[in-house]
């Protein structure tokens, strides 16, 4: 009793997250192993940094170093080239999913498209804007719109034939069908291709970063890298963890809120 | 509404009906010139074994799948062309029929929306709510409800749009024994005050002859009316009484023997 009372404190929305202490522990209990593997079997290799030194690299890059801006840029460039990415991808997926001519006339093309290694068109992108924004932001979004398309042309597709009935059966009209059944039907699709997408849109900042445009936390890592420090491309290689989990934490939490009525769903 | 005096007593008719279906090689006669005219307020069992075609000729009622051209279809004495205005479906998988995002209440209001404002529209969803029980229920969404629930959630959209012909493809057959017959009860008593006329599509015989007025068993390849007979039970009916009543085991009798004479193996 006393104990819900407790949580009746808290807002609603944070009651949901109880904090996970065994995940939390096995972190713990990884960090002190790094730590112990560096200062004992692993305290003759140069290049691998403890746990200790990256902490004290992190904090120094931090307060010191180019951190924050670099943090500020791989963000703003992922979640501009997500949106990006997630508005076209819905809008193809829409018109492929929705008029079965598109679906006809594109889908071959689209099945070679994305089967090509996302990597290679880093190569493309450089000769055609050079080592730029430009370059990663196309990189980004290129890659990073298939799987909201795919998610959305498919989820369409893949409307379960009763409630298509359903909506048959009371005469509703076209866009009635679209916006009210087909739709909502294809949104667990939907947005499991707005997480890959997300994912993907991260990791391809960085990659291009590292090598089509000299910014971000991309290029942190290829500089600590090349200047021989460990410990700052180690700082560096935990931030970028960090900021794709907490953006996929955040993306989440608001998909639980906004579409509480799925239930099991989503 | 505006029909002829004599016509109004009929709601749904269809005469030399045909049904083809499947595609090219495959394409087979699933119905043959089936002759059938369903009073208003009747309430008609359709029987038949499974794959026998009850399902596809309900469908053809509903305009979801086309019969031949020449043959004559009228719902209220207009032909049905895709979904007539006033018939409604109530299908047997109540799971993929409801909208899982939408609470009971939403999923009812489905069929008004475009028709009815927003505060007509909630009196009749809560009055379709409260016909089959759901009142309380109405906030809540299908994954919370039981089966019996779910499908008396879908009875309850038909019922809203106030239809003048209730389609319904084997509504209870995933339902447990007593959710069942609660539900058989309970959609005799909603079909006497609604007025509305019923075609009701099972597999089961004392189902058939607990809520019909009238019976119909379907049999042949393709398929065609076998027996057609009305029934003497009263108007209203209960678990144990109507199933103790003379008229029900007669009923129930001829009705078996129809369609066990056709399974029997057919050679006569």
């Amino acid at each position: 009793m006393s104990a819900n009372r407790a949580l009746v404190a808290r807002p609603r929305w944070l009651q949901r997250y109880r904090v996970n202490w065994p995940g939390l522990a096995v972190i713990a209990a990884g960090i002190a192993l790094w730590e112990l593997y560096s200062r004992t079997l692993g305290a003759h290799f140069d290049s691998i940094a403890s746990a200790t030194q990256t902490f004290q690299a992190l904090k120094w890059l931090l307060f010191e170093g180019p951190l924050l801006a670099q943090l500020l840029h791989t963000l703003i460039v992922s979640l501009i080239g997500w949106l990006v990415a997630s508005t076209l991808g819905f809008a193809m997926g829409l018109a492929i999913g929705i008029w079965r001519p598109v679906w006809m006339y594109t889908m071959a093309s689209i099945e070679v498209l994305r089967s090509i290694p996302s990597i290679s068109f880093v190569s493309i992108a450089l000769l055609i804007f050079g080592f730029s924004l430009q370059t990663e932001l196309v990189i980004v979004i290129y890659v990073s719109q298939w799987p909201v398309l795919l998610g959305t042309a498919g989820g369409i597709r893949s409307t379960p034939g009763g409630l298509l009935e359903v909506a048959r059966s009371f005469r509703l009209s076209r866009s009635a069908t679209i916006f009210k059944v087909i739709l909502p039907a294809a949104l667990p699709n939907i947005i499991v291709g707005f997480r890959l997408s997300l994912t993907l849109s991260i990791s391809l900042a960085v990659v291009a970063e590292m090598v089509g445009n000299p910014a971000g936390l991309g290029f942190g890592i290829v500089f600590s890298q090349q200047a021989v420090q460990p410990a700052q491309a180690f700082a560096y290689l935990l931030v970028i963890g960090l900021l794709g989990w907490g953006m996929n934490f955040i993306l989440v939490t608001v998909i639980g809120r906004v579409f509480r009525g799925y239930g099991p769903l989503v | 509404m505006t029909d002829s005096s004599g016509e109004s007593a009929l709601a749904f008719r269809c005469r030399a009906l045909s049904v083809d279906l499947g595609v090219g090689e495959a394409r087979r006669r699933i119905i043959e010139d089936l002759d059938l005219e369903v009073p208003r307020r009747q309430f008609l069992c359709i029987l038949g074994e499974s794959g026998v075609g009850k399902t596809t000729l309900l469908r053809v009622f509903g305009g979801l799948v086309d019969a031949t051209a020449d043959s004559v279809l009228e719902l209220n004495g207009e032909r049905v062309v895709g979904p007539p205005q006033g018939a409604v479906f109530v299908f047997q998988n109540y799971a993929a029929s409801l909208l899982p995002w939408r609470t009971a209440r939403r999923n009812v209001e489905l069929g008004l929306e475009a028709t009815t404002s927003k505060a007509a529209r909630q009196q009749r969803v809560t009055a379709a709510l409260r016909q089959v029980d759901l009142a309380d229920h109405a906030d809540d969404y299908p994954w919370q409800l039981s089966g019996g629930m779910q499908q008396r959630v879908q009875l309850a959209r038909a019922l809203a749009v106030e239809p003048d012909l209730l389609l319904m493809d084997e509504p209870f057959g995933a339902l447990d024994a007593m959710t069942r017959e609660n539900l058989q009860v309970e959609l005799r008593r909603i079909q006497q005050t609604s007025g509305a006329t019923v075609i009701f599509i099972t597999h089961d015989v004392d189902e058939a002859v607990f809520l019909a007025d009238r019976i119909i068993v379907l049999k042949g390849k393709p398929a065609s009316i076998g027996i057609d007979v009305m029934s003497r039970l009263p108007a209203e009916r209960d678990q144990v009484r109507t199933k103790e009543s003379p008229e029900y085991l007669e009923l129930r009798h001829r009705v078996y023997e129809a369609v066990s004479r056709r399974s029997g193996g057919g050679k006569e």
